[in-house]
Parts: structure tokens; C-alpha cells; sequence
């Protein structure tokens, strides 16, 4: 074990000086790498960014249940009003609500009066034509499919005449975050198989480098994975340097944005703000890149070793 | 101890070899190998390293049929095989300590013990003095010196030469003869290479001449 540890830190340590002898070619590897990484880390916090929007909005939405316990006026006030309170507390048991508010005829014409700007013209009416309403006040965590479905529960109970809700603003939105986010899986697929095509080729040139040194590791007992040990190093730490390159590029990118994104969601009374990069997304990014770099270098030298090892075969 | 049985070794292209050689090499024997160039001599060294494989034939290294031997087993089949080469093939990034100690560390051997039998060989081939430096400093004799170095450390039972003397001046050419002598004295079956006639009266060492890929002279038999 012991040796085992020291034989890997050598290893390492090895390597480290062969990124450090060529510090042009390993600098210009871990920007590419960098900028290829970045894209998907951007696009992905941004998105994220426009979920917890939604989450907002579903938090301020509100249902507007309409009652017809029979035409306005027929029943007494007194009826009416018990028969909307009956309606609320149906409504209160349902799960999925979090607070019921009763507004009452009177309520709903004096704030169409103030609102509209029609007071005279209300006034010239004989009798209020506006229904009485239950405002529903869903629970925060609900996605716009489940306030869907709430609305549709609620449209169905007895008493309801309609509902009406921001469905269709929260569809779109969701609508556009699904896009950003497809875009977001498609974009992190296409640059890791960038990324493990770019270390390749690096983990090549390594290769035809240190050819020599391979053959006589391989000429004088070493195995495979003796051989493979420090190309999986050097796989590996190219790809962490280019994930740092990355968390660098995209917090900058990021907190550029931030500003005039938040400025401008102020402007529409938003709360919609750019996120960061938190410590988990940057521990993510680095363990993904450091096994794609792996992979990489794991592939090249298995493909290597057994076209050199089949040569020598006569194969 | 090594035995060739009916071995063809055909390069791609067509071109033969070896064709139907047969041999004995007894354990703790030195051999020299002999034929002019493309007589198949290397070709033989190459197929008890592994590092070809015979078409046709057997190959069986303490009766053992080398060829069935896959992946790891034959780095292992290669450990038991010290090399030395006409060109020496040291690494130039690393000290002559170094390039003599790899042999242990690729098999796993802690760095302190790999110094100290690193140090051991280059001692008894008269290089100590010369442990840190880098095998492009050194002279022709003094890198072939190094290259048995590396092929003695880890004690195999085997020590292959290809042409070991072939860019060596005479007197050079003997020291190094005398090396595989010596290490022959510990038991270690040593074939040689070679193209040098002066050795191959020695009467300690047995004969092997090859001549177009046959054998046409076998003191064994």
C-alpha cells in the first residue's frame, strides 16, 4: 500500500513537471478546454436562474373562483354568502391550497370602481352585477402543471362558475426554461465529447513524445496500466486545469451579466436575479471534467498499447 | 530450459525468418548467437521476449509455451528477461540511476530498495560513480554498461544481448564480454547476439551459428 502511494505520487508529481516543461501548449489546452466548459456552465446557471423565477410566480399566483350559487340577486345576502363560505371550505381541504379569501359583491364593485375609473357610470346602475369571488392562494412550491390541474379540480366542485388564473404567462415561461434547459444538455453533451476529443489528442501528442520510453517500460515488464498511469495523470490534469479555466470564465461572464439582468427585472418589479456559482455546481464541474480527461487518456493509451502490443505480434 | 520446437517466425511480406528451427539452450548456460545480418538472430531473441511471436512452432521458456501467455502475464514473462540492446535504449530524461532502477519500480519495488540494488548493479558494472548523471553524458561503452545495469538489476533468470558490442572498440568489446561472463557465474542463462568473431572460440560458451534463418551449427546437439 505504501508503495502503492508513493509510486502514485512520483507519478503525479512526474507529471506535474511535464504540464510545467511545456507551459505554452498546456496553457493554450486548458483555455480551449476552458471556453468549451464555460458554455454549458453559463447557459445551465442561467436557466436555473429563470426556475427560481417561476418559483416566484408560483408563489404570487392566485386562482379567482367565480361562485354561482344562482343568478346574482335571486338568493338573499345572507344565503349567498353561506352558501360561498360552504365553497371555501371545500375549497381549503383540497391539499394543494394554501388560503382561501372570500370578497364580497360589495368588495369586487368598489374595487372595479376605484380601479376602472367608471365610478359615475357604476353608479347609474340599479343593482351590482358583479359575482361575489374566492380568491385561492395556492401552495408556493406548486410547477405550473400542478396549478393546472388545481384550477381544473377547482372549476369542477358545485357552485363554481369559472376560474381564471396567469396560466398561460407560466406555461410559456416554463415553455422557455425547458428550451434552455434542452439546449443546456445538449450543448454540456456536445463539448464533453469535445473535451475528451481535445484531451485526446493532447494524451496523443504525449504519446508520440514519450513513444520510446513506452517501448522500453513495456520491453522491460511493465503492464498496461504501469504504462497507462501517467497519461491517465496528465488526462486528468489537463482537464481540471481546464475546468478551473471555465468557473473562472463563466463566474466573470456571470457577474458581468448580473448587473444590468437584475437592473432590468427591477424595471418589471422582477425578482428574477442571475445566480452565481455556488460550491457544489464548481465541485461538479471539476469531478466531471477530471473523468472525461480520464476517459480520454484511459481510451487513447487502451488503443495505443494494443495496436503496439499487436504489431510486435505480427497482427 | 528455453527450447525453440519447429518455430517459423514469417514477417508480413512473406519473408521468413526463422524456418523450422529447433533448439535446446540448457539453464545457466551463455550461448552465442551467430549468422550474418538478417540470419534471424534478433529474431529469436525476440521470441523468447515476447516481443514477437512465432507463426508456426513452439516456444517454451522453463517448459512453458511462451506464446499462450496474454496481457499482464506477459509483462511478467518479461521481468524473469534482462534485455540489453545495441543501442542501449536509455531514457535521456532520466539519471543513469534512474534508468537502471526502472526495471524495479515497474515492478513494484519501493523507492528505497530500488536505490540501493540500482546502486548495487551500477556498482559491479564500474558505474557508481557516474549515478546521477544523464546517459547522453556518457560515452558509448559506458552506456551499454548501463544498459546491463538495468538488465541485471532485478536478478532475471535470463539475459538476452542484441549485438552488445557491435559500436564498441575491442578493448571496450571485451569488458563488456567479461560482464556477461561474470553474471553467468550467478546462474543466469545468457544468450548473446553477435557478430564477433573474436568471442566465439571461448570455450565456456556454447554455439548457436544460424544461416538464413535455419540452424546450421548447434554445439548443444
Amino acid at each position: 500500500m505504501k508503495v502503492w502511494l508513493q509510486r502514485h505520487l512520483q507519478v503525479l508529481g512526474e507529471t506535474l513537471v511535464w504540464l510545467a516543461r511545456s507551459p505554452g501548449s498546456t496553457l493554450t489546452t486548458a483555455l480551449i478546454l476552458g471556453v468549451a466548459i464555460s458554455l454549458p456552465i453559463m447557459l445551465f446557471k442561467v436557466s436555473q436562474s429563470m426556475v427560481s423565477v417561476t418559483g416566484e410566480l408560483n408563489g404570487d399566483s392566485l386562482i379567482t373562483v367565480f361562485v354561482s350559487p344562482g343568478k346574482p340577486g335571486q338568493a338573499g345576502p345572507m344565503e349567498e354568502d353561506q352558501l360561498i363560505l360552504e365553497i371555501g371550505h371545500r375549497i381549503l381541504q383540497i391539499p394543494l391550497v394554501r388560503d382561501v379569501e372570500y370578497v364580497s359583491r360589495e368588495q369586487v364593485l368598489k374595487d372595479f370602481r376605484n380601479e376602472s375609473g367608471l365610478g359615475d357610470l357604476i353608479d347609474d346602475l340599479d343593482e351590482n352585477p358583479l359575482p361575489a369571488m374566492l380568491i385561492v392562494f395556492p401552495e408556493k412550491s406548486l410547477a405550473a402543471a400542478e396549478l393546472s390541474q388545481l384550477a381544473i379540480a377547482l372549476a369542477d366542485l358545485d357552485g363554481v362558475d369559472s376560474v381564471s388564473y396567469d396560466r398561460q404567462w407560466q406555461e410559456r415561461l416554463q415553455a422557455i426554461i425547458e428550451v434552455f434547459m434542452s439546449g443546456a444538455l445538449i450543448l454540456a453533451s456536445l463539448m464533453a465529447i469535445g473535451v475528451v476529443l481535445i484531451i485526446s489528442n493532447t494524451v496523443r501528442l504525449g504519446i508520440l513524445n514519450r513513444s520510446q520510453e513506452i517501448q522500453i517500460i513495456d520491453q522491460i515488464g511493465g503492464t498496461a496500466t504501469f504504462i497507462r498511469r501517467p497519461f491517465l495523470y496528465f488526462g486528468t490534469l489537463q482537464a481540471i486545469s481546464g475546468a478551473i479555466v471555465a468557473l473562472f470564465i463563466a463566474m466573470l461572464a456571470l457577474f458581468l451579466l448580473a448587473r444590468p439582468v437584475n437592473h432590468l427585472a427591477g424595471l418589471y418589479s422582477s425578482g428574477f436575479r442571475i445566480n452565481l456559482l455556488d460550491l457544489e455546481t464548481c465541485g461538479l464541474v471539476i469531478v466531471i471534467s477530471a473523468l472525461l480527461g480520464w476517459m480520454a487518456a484511459r481510451f487513447t493509451l487502451g488503443g495505443y498499447i494494443r495496436k503496439m502490443r499487436a504489431s510486435a505480434r505480427g497482427k | 530450459m528455453i527450447e525453440f520446437k519447429q518455430v517459423l517466425k514469417r514477417y508480413p511480406g512473406g519473408l521468413d525468418a526463422l524456418r523450422h528451427v529447433s533448439v535446446y539452450i540448457p539453464r545457466g548456460s551463455i550461448t552465442f548467437l551467430t549468422g550474418h545480418s538478417g540470419a534471424g538472430k534478433s529474431t529469436m531473441l525476440k521470441l523468447i521476449t515476447l516481443s514477437e511471436v512465432a507463426t508456426r512452432g513452439q516456444v517454451l521458456v522453463n517448459d512453458e509455451d511462451i506464446s499462450l501467455f496474454r496481457g499482464d502475464r506477459i509483462a511478467l514473462h518479461r521481468r524473469k528477461i534482462g534485455s540489453v540492446f545495441q543501442d542501449h535504449k536509455l531514457l535521456s530524461d532520466r539519471t543513469v540511476e534512474e534508468n537502471v532502477a526502472l526495471p524495479l519500480i515497474v515492478a513494484g519495488m519501493g523507492n528505497r530498495d530500488c536505490a540501493r540494488r540500482a546502486r548495487a548493479a551500477l556498482d559491479k558494472v564500474g558505474l557508481l560513480k557516474l549515478c546521477k548523471r544523464f546517459p547522453q553524458t556518457l560515452s558509448a561503452g559506458e552506456q551499454q554498461r548501463v544498459g546491463i545495469a538495468r538488465a541485471v538489476v532485478g536478478r532475471p533468470d535470463i539475459l538476452l544481448a542484441d549485438e552488445p558490442t557491435g559500436n564498441l572498440d575491442p578493448e571496450l568489446a571485451d569488458e563488456i564480454m567479461k560482464l556477461f561472463f561474470l553474471f553467468n557465474q550467478h546462474d543466469v542463462t545468457v544468450i548473446i547476439a553477435t557478430h564477433d568473431y573474436r568471442h566465439l572460440n571461448n570455450s565456456a560458451a556454447g554455439l548457436l551459428a544460424l544461416d538464413n534463418g535455419q540452424i546450421s551449427g548447434d554445439s548443444y546437439s
